[in-house]
């Protein structure tokens, strides 16, 4: 068994232990919080057979086969403390490698300050993980927005692969268009219009292909919806790759115009600082290439963050794949892990 | 012109999607075959009953390619054939662990053939298990051709055997002829011939291989602290180094160091004169075995000095002709070899060659081979780096870099590549403080980004000078036409050298890129690479004439859980399988005993329990057991012993799904008895034993035998506990029987004992039985027996007249049927006297004769009455003998067929004894 001591991010490890099917071990100094629990029991209610133990000190998680349940519809609240595409972000990993097509309703946040909107997961992270796995069908639907309270539910179907492809993406080539989604809930449905306005007004010195949406929620019955809105925007780049970033509105940035500026300068600084894919999902890249067939894969990116190194860090004890750094590319022959929970006729 | 067009569509070849993907396979396969730089030895396994020459084939074989003899063959041989290419020979027992093993090694099979004797089963069995393991290259031999001493015959022979070989292997399959043994060895031009064909061959990729790698080990050396050191070439693919290794047949064990070792027979590369290999370049590794008069043992080198062959010159007298040409002819040159030399001198020592050994540093007695420490080149050179490296990053860090928490490290100029490498890997240290994968960057001014502009499509936007739109687009075309002409002038054949020459270089690159990342010591083996493996506490024995093969435990293959699989019985294999017997599979690089129940898949998609597997068709198996990906092939045997008295391999199969649960259902019909009937409602009892079953099963489908379907209600007070209340679509009778058809989910055991060379396996039922003497279970409730039925009688049908009348007319009675009432009037009208018209003689003659005839009748009646009685009394008689004789014979038989089992296995234990 595996055994990891004050890791933070113990979401990668229990995403390489269930992709490798290794037990492990993960000791805390303290708690980490509730969403722990959540993720443990998402993670068993996919997998059969999967082994759980938690105490104040740490866990040992024996992971089983992802099932999906036989492809049944699933509901699942996510709670309030985090947001949905914290926990999508393994999910949809996981999905790529079940028996069953994975078909789940989730509750809760969909943007907060702490994570990556539902949205940026939709226009960006999806069509990474694609560039992985062409013959992926996959849907996933925002179909009610949660600021906060963790009103939001999201729909996901996604279908099973064999095997993650491997993919070298070293040119990314000049941004030609960018999109976005503008979204907010109780408030006035002009707001969302003077963030666009002001994301406009920034990129009308780069490019005119700039189209941002705006979807403000709709009052329903029985539901209390909290005030809050955000943008989330995508460049998408001449080779088909996508950099995104997200901006809400908060304490500080309290000002549409602000908040619509801010959104749009983060986006630029990525652009600027970062190579094929953005810093906040640069991490899942290197761990679809580290689980890729056995062939060589590459990745240029820029800027590397703290959570990326410690991420490298578990793909090497666990699934034994040490990265070749030279010059911003990362490359590395996968471990040629193949859906051995996948049915054949 | 268009029916013509039709006819070519229809003729265009259709490709079915698994045809493609097989394609598409073996396309890539080959292409990464290219890509690798240098090949592992071709692995050419020597199978063949007993007797057959697989040694000599072996000894033959080396002696073709270098010149050399094998004294005594044990483990691989490796020799260079040519240049480029390497071949390693092993020889196969015939024992059914080392067939399966090597069968799924080998990259060409040799399979001997003993034509005196003809096919063999292990020559079947080998083929399924070649099979069954992904077939690789198999070329057949057909030996001991001398036997047949008629051209006739022998032509017959030849015919026959390529014919049934052929069929066997499905395919175009070589079958070579060996003639008579000449000096021990097969005929020179023979052999030629095969070596030829062994290094022309193109080896078919195997898809397990392809995805496994693996060590055949050559040799091994067991250290004082029992570590034990594993030597071979890395075959199949690149290994990555992983910190556990499965030792096929012996287990897992954990690696204690892992490195890369000169090789023994290195491929030539630099040297472009000759084709040829000269005398010097002609290879032998056979570390285990002795070759000429060198043996290598795990702590010294020996060197055997057979008397009349290696006497001292002086003392030269008798030689035997034969085995001594060479030596003679030695002998007339002047100078003598440099081995003749050194033998003659380690004859006339006086002391011994430990000391020697001792006293001279670098004792090389073959070349590439040293007795001492091999010397890891690559990893001095990796560790010189790298601690280069780290000066670097050091004097680096010193300077700018400090990693601040939770923020982002730019790569800049003044950070090195190298440092990030060393950042992550080699500094352990935490850096990450919040659980949180999103980066939120801090913005800058919107003016600092305006030099970004050139990252966009509209670039050069603002900055460039103005463009003259109408000359760019003229010089734009002006390009296309000159290419266009330039291409015309070019010609196809001109394209097809481009296209060649950029898919040499693209291979170039890749391989390069392979290279990169092999070189740059992240853990990775080259296949072809000679390594050397270490492994502490490895206990289990070693047979020294079984094959060794030590393969890395993949992601996720060495769990253990479900596998569901599609199996059918060998037709060879005499007996069906049964359910939860135990069994012996091979499945990946392990070989295990489990306990498989077997099921049919209805088409409701539910796993059905069948007790037996069938006899001709398939079906699919559960059982315990290490995970293997989809597709693989499996072996099940159901013993390991040698005895070859019927064919061993008893079921092969592939692998479907994998998983922690399956629910395999087994049928179970409840029955009940109606104990009260009102209309279409009946009180059931015996189905279940308490109410709580009932609550249990409410609303569930129930059936008479008649067909009548109905729902179980409520449980009800009347009666006895468990009896419940039911309605059905009609009355039922009391008579009637009531079934409810259920499933019960069958227990799969969870069992797993992989076979080892010391294993105990589990014991069969009937190897149970048959060891404690214990006669299969009888009981007299099953047997059969004369069913006696009471015919029943039914009460006549009778029509209500109001339904009579509403009939229609086809249905109705067409005589009409008279009522009761009716019916007496007509018996007495019938009865009344009628007024005779007889005379008084008339009428005495008819009473005489009436009087006469009622005598006759009582006579007859009292006749029959006897005749009956004597009848019955006779029924009677046969009735009892006929029972008795029945009951006679059946304890008779009883009798008989225990007498015969007692025999039977008193029989066995004397043929045991």
């Amino acid at each position: 068994m595996i055994s990891f001591q004050q890791v933070i991010n113990f979401r990668e490890i229990l995403l390489c232990s269930t992709l490798s099917e290794r037990p492990v071990k993960i000791e805390f100094s303290q708690y980490p919080g509730p969403h722990l629990q959540t993720m443990l029991k998402l993670l068993q209610l996919i997998q059969t057979g999967c082994k759980i133990d938690v105490n104040t000190k740490g866990i040992i998680y024996i992971p089983g086969i992802i099932t999906n349940q036989d492809g049944m519809l699933q509901t699942y609240n996510c709670g309030v403390d985090r947001s949905i595409s914290y926990y999508l972000e393994i999910l949809l990993i996981l999905s790529l490698f079940g028996k069953a097509p994975l078909n789940i309703e989730l509750n809760g946040i969909t943007n907060d300050q702490t994570d990556q909107s539902v949205d940026s997961i939709i226009n960006a992270y999806i069509p990474l993980i694609k560039k992985f796995a062409p013959e992926w069908e996959v849907s996933l639907k925002v179909t009610r927005r949660g600021f906060q309270a963790g009103t939001g539910t999201v729909i996901l179907h996604s279908k099973p692969i064999r095997q993650i492809q491997a993919t070298t993406l070293i040119e990314r080539g000049p941004i030609c268009k960018i999109r976005g989604v503008c979204s907010g809930s109780k408030v006035a449905p002009n707001l969302l219009n003077r963030v666009v306005s002001q994301c406009r007004n920034v990129f009308n010195d780069y490019i005119p292909d700039v189209w941002v949406h705006t979807d403000l929620q709709k009052s329903q019955k029985g539901v209390e919806f909290q005030s809050g809105y955000a943008v989330s925007l995508v460049g998408e780049s001449t080779n088909g790759l996508f950099i995104s970033c997200d901006c809400e509105y908060s304490n500080e940035l309290n000002d549409p115009e602000k908040v619509g500026e801010t959104a749009a300068l983060r986006l630029l600084d990525e652009i600027k600082n970062s190579g094929c894919c953005d810093t906040t999902q640069q991490q899942y890249a290197l761990l679809l290439m580290a689980v890729s067939q056995r062939k060589v894969s590459q990745i240029k990116l820029g800027r590397i963050s703290t959570h990326t190194i410690e991420t490298l860090r578990i793909i090497r004890s666990i699934l034994g794949v040490t990265f070749n750094v030279e010059e911003s590319v990362f490359s590395c022959i996968g471990c040629g892990l193949i859906n051995l929970s996948r049915l054949t006729q | 012109m268009s029916d013509s067009e039709e006819e070519q569509v229809k003729q265009a070849p259709i490709i079915k999607p698994h045809q493609k993907q097989q394609k598409d396979f073996y396309a890539e396969q080959l292409q990464a075959n290219e890509e690798a730089e240098s090949q592992a030895p071709l692995l050419v396994v020597v199978q063949g009953p007993k007797g057959s020459g697989k040694t000599t084939l072996i000894k033959s074989l080396v002696k073709h390619y270098t010149g050399q003899k094998i004294k005594k063959l044990v483990g691989p041989v490796t020799v260079r054939s040519n240049k480029q290419h390497r071949v390693t020979f092993v020889e196969c027992p015939s024992d059914i662990n080392a067939m399966s093993d090597l069968s799924k090694v080998a990259d060409l099979a040799l399979i001997l053939i003993d034509a005196s004797i003809g096919f063999e089963m292990e020559t079947f069995e080998y083929l399924s298990l070649l099979n069954n393991h992904g077939f690789p290259n198999v070329m057949g031999v057909l030996t001991h051709i001398d036997f047949f001493k008629d051209n006739k015959q022998l032509r017959k022979t030849r015919k026959k055997y390529k014919k049934r070989f052929e069929y066997e292997t499905g395919g175009n399959y070589k079958l070579f002829y060996l003639q008579a043994l000449k000096n021990e060895y097969y005929l020179k031009q023979d052999i030629h011939n095969l070596a030829r064909f062994i290094s022309i061959i193109k080896i078919a990729p195997v898809r397990w291989k392809t995805e496994h790698p693996f060590i055949l080990a050559d040799r091994y050396e067991q250290g004082k602290d029992n570590t034990t050191t594993f030597y071979g070439y890395v075959r199949g693919c690149t290994y990555r180094l992983n910190d556990r290794i499965h030792f096929v047949g012996q287990g897992d064990y954990y690696i204690d160091s892992f490195e890369e070792v000169l090789d023994p027979v290195e491929i030539i590369t630099n040297q472009k004169k000759h084709r040829s290999l000269k005398d010097t370049e002609k290879l032998v590794y056979a570390p285990m075995s002795s070759v000429g008069a060198l043996t290598i043992d795990a702590t010294a080198g020996y060197i055997t000095i057979p008397q009349p062959i290696f006497t001292d010159k002086n003392k030269f007298v008798n030689i035997e002709e034969q085995e001594d040409e060479e030596i003679e002819e030695q002998e007339q040159e002047q100078e003598l070899p440099e081995g003749v030399r050194m033998v003659r001198e380690l004859q006339q020592l006086t002391e011994g060659i430990d000391k020697q050994l001792e006293e001279e540093e670098d004792v090389q007695l073959l070349e590439g081979f040293d007795l001492e420490e091999e010397k890891p080149i690559k990893k001095k050179i990796n560790q010189q780096q790298i601690q280069q490296q780290r000066e670097l990053v050091r004097l680096k860090n010193r300077v700018n870099v400090k990693i601040e928490n939770g923020t982002v490290m730019p790569i800049t100029d003044t950070l090195l590549a190298t440092d990030l490498h060393e950042l992550i890997y080699q500094n352990k240290t935490g850096i990450n403080e919040f659980d949180s994968v999103r980066y939120i960057a801090k913005v800058q001014e919107r003016e600092s980004y305006r030099e970004i502009k050139e990252l966009f499509v509209t670039g050069f936007y603002g900055q460039t000078d103005v463009v003259d739109l109408e000359n760019l687009e003229k010089q734009i075309e002006e390009e296309q036409l000159e290419e266009e002409q330039e291409q015309e002038k070019k010609g196809e054949n001109q394209k097809e050298k481009d296209d060649n020459q950029n898919q040499k270089e693209n291979q170039q690159q890749r391989q390069q890129l392979v290279n990169q990342l092999t070189n740059s010591n992240l853990g990775l083996y080259k296949k072809g690479t000679y390594v050397k493996i270490v492994i502490k506490d490895f206990s289990s024995s070693i047979k020294d004439d079984y094959p060794m093969i030590l393969a890395r435990s993949e992601v996720g293959e060495d769990n253990l859980g479900f596998i569901k699989i599609r199996i059918k019985k060998h037709r060879w294999h005499s007996n069906i399988l049964k359910s939860n017997d135990p069994i012996i599979i091979s499945l990946g690089w392990r070989r295990f005993q489990t306990i498989p129940i077997y099921c049919v898949q209805d088409p409701n998609d539910r796993l059905r329990f069948v007790k037996y597997t069938p006899e001709y068709d398939y079906c699919y198996a559960i059982f315990y057991g290490n995970f293997a990906p989809q597709g693989t092939g499996l072996v099940c045997t159901q013993s390991l012993s040698n005895k070859l008295s019927k064919f061993r391999i008893a079921a092969t199969g592939v692998v479907l799904e994998m998983n922690h649960q399956f629910d395999v259902m087994k049928k179970l019909k409840l029955v009940g008895e109606p104990f009260k009937v009102i209309k279409n409602t009946a009180f059931i009892k015996g189905m279940f034993n308490s109410s709580l079953e009932v609550a249990k099963f409410q609303g569930g489908l129930i059936k008479t035998v008649s067909g009548l379907r109905g729902h179980i209600k409520k449980p009800s007070k009347l009666g006895p506990d468990g009896s419940f209340r039911a309605t059905f679509e009609d009355k039922i009778q009391m008579s009637d029987l009531v079934f409810c058809r259920t499933w019960v989910r069958m227990h799969i055991e969870r069992f797993y004992r992989l076979i080892t060379s010391n294993v105990k396996l589990m014991k069969t039922m009937w190897e149970l039985r048959q060891e404690k003497q214990i006669p299969l279970e009888f009981k007299p409730d099953s047997t059969y027996q004369d069913q006696e039925r009471v015919p029943v009688k039914f009460a006549p049908l009778r029509i209500p007249n109001n339904l009579q009348q509403n009939l229609p007319f086809e249905s109705k009675e067409k005589v009409k049927s008279l009522s009761f009432r009716e019916r007496l009037r007509q018996q007495v009208e019938k009865n009344l006297p009628v007024k005779s018209n007889m005379t008084d003689k008339e009428k005495e003659v008819y009473s005489l004769i009436q009087r006469l005839n009622t005598i006759k009748n009582e006579k007859e009646k009292k006749r029959e009455q006897k005749d009956i009685q004597k009848q019955k009394v006779k029924k009677a008689q046969i009735k009892g003998q006929k029972q008795h004789l029945e009951e006679g014979k059946r304890k008779y038989k009883q009798q008989k067929q225990k007498d015969k089992f007692i025999k039977q296995v008193k029989k066995q234990q004397q043929q045991q004894q």
